[in-house]
């Protein structure tokens, strides 16, 4: 890498890491594997920086949601430990909206990784399907399977009287 | 019902990228990018590593069981077949009339005949190829251009000049049979030598084809190919 691409890689790095980080952060809900999956994203950036100078943000975002789903690094360090039921959280009369985010912001940890990016990419980053679809590298009828399997999820792990009771 | 879930989703996923907080991760990146080069070029180097021991190790093995024959000096091959760059004017040396043994290349492979190439052919000297006899296990001479020793036995296919027709030579007797007289190429043996195969191309008719040769009794089963329906712009020859 020469001086200006140098300079030019670290203003990106400098501008962009408080967008990546929030996405992370969306996607991971841990501020450490956060910051380890923009690492990663960006360092791969770093070494085809020559390649990918022109459009750099939409490829550091493609890694990134790549590498969480491939996510074994994540895993490791954070295993996933399924719920059967929810957690009982006492004091809560079912109308408080804090408390039915909380809930939902937990079940929305507990989905599958796959299903989570496709979650973040249409409701944090407002994309299409077929803009979600070409980011994941995947068919569009698989990014609605996806998006149609978490909604159910969430929809199961909040009950209903929450969401409507909010309305 | 499901607007609301949306609805409420939508900002919950707000709100859990909001918890994320700015962080430099300059220094990181710079630590993390080296490592993957290094890894990277790890792998390259393993990579390398494997492919030549698998191009070593199998030819170790073969060469230990067998012991490579040692060069012979006097192999005729520069005289017989020199490389295309070679200019008529180059004088070619006179080769031996008999090399007392198979000559190995490779291990498990001899030397059955050398043709001339068609560059080295001095115009004015027939030409000559050498093939192996196996009763003497030696080189001789045979004033044709092309020369294919049969896989077993003594039989040899030889062709007139310029390939005019297909001639079979029995090394015991030196006697030479003629069962084809028309322009052939490519003389080929069948595995056990019992039958030989020749491209058939006849320059004045453009018929094309091939035949199927008995060398013992001469018999000649020649197929021609419809040449509408199977093109051939140059040179076709049959396998």
């Amino acid at each position: 890498m020469d001086a200006r691409a140098e300079q030019e890689f670290t203003q990106f790095v400098a501008d962009r890491t408080p967008a990546l980080l929030r996405v992370a952060h969306a996607l991971t809900g841990d501020q450490h594997a956060a910051e380890d999956l923009v690492q990663g994203a960006l360092a791969k950036a770093m070494l085809r920086w020559p390649h990918i100078h022109d459009h750099p943000e939409a490829y550091v975002r493609r890694i990134l949601y790549h590498d969480h789903i491939s996510g074994w690094r994540q895993r490791r360090r954070r295993p996933e430990t399924p719920m059967a039921e929810l957690p009982e959280l006492p004091g809560s009369d079912g109308t408080d909206e804090a408390h039915t985010r909380m809930l939902l912001r937990n079940a929305l940890l507990e989905l599958p990784p796959r299903q989570r990016a496709v979650i973040v990419l249409r409701y944090l980053d407002d994309h299409s399907e077929r803009e979600v679809a070409e980011i994941l590298g995947c068919r569009e009828g698989t990014v609605a399977s996806q998006a149609s399997r978490a909604l159910a999820k969430l929809r199961r792990l909040v009950p209903a009287q929450w969401t409507e009771a909010w309305r | 019902m499901s607007d609301h879930l949306e609805r409420l989703l939508r900002t919950t996923v707000a709100d859990l990228a909001a918890e994320s907080q700015p962080r430099d991760l300059m220094p990181q990146v710079r630590a993390r990018a080296r490592r993957i080069r290094l890894v990277h070029r790890t792998g390259y180097l393993a990579a390398a590593l494997t492919v030549v021991l698998l191009l070593v190790v199998p030819y170790l093995a073969v060469s230990r069981n067998h012991g490579l024959t040692p060069p012979i000096t006097n192999f005729p091959t520069p005289s017989l077949r020199p490389s295309p760059t070679a200019t008529p004017s180059v004088p070619v040396a006179p080769a031996p009339t008999s090399l007392n043994a198979p000559v190995a290349l490779l291990p498990g492979w001899v030397v059955t005949a050398a043709t001339p190439g068609r560059s080295a052919a001095d115009p004015a000297s027939p030409p000559r190829s050498w093939v192996l006899d196996r009763r003497t296990r030696g080189y001789v001479p045979v004033p044709y251009p092309t020369a294919v020793l049969a896989p077993s036995g003594f039989l040899v296919a030889v062709t007139g000049p310029d390939g005019s027709g297909l001639g079979v030579l029995d090394l015991r007797t030196r006697k030479v049979s003629w069962p084809l007289d028309k322009t052939v190429g490519n003389p080929q043996w069948s595995p056990d030598g019992s039958r030989l195969l020749v491209t058939l191309d006849d320059k004045a008719t453009g018929a094309h084809g091939f035949a199927v040769v008995d060398p013992v009794s001469g018999a000649v089963d020649p197929h021609m190919v419809d040449r509408d329906k199977y093109r051939c712009n140059d040179n076709c020859e049959f396998s």
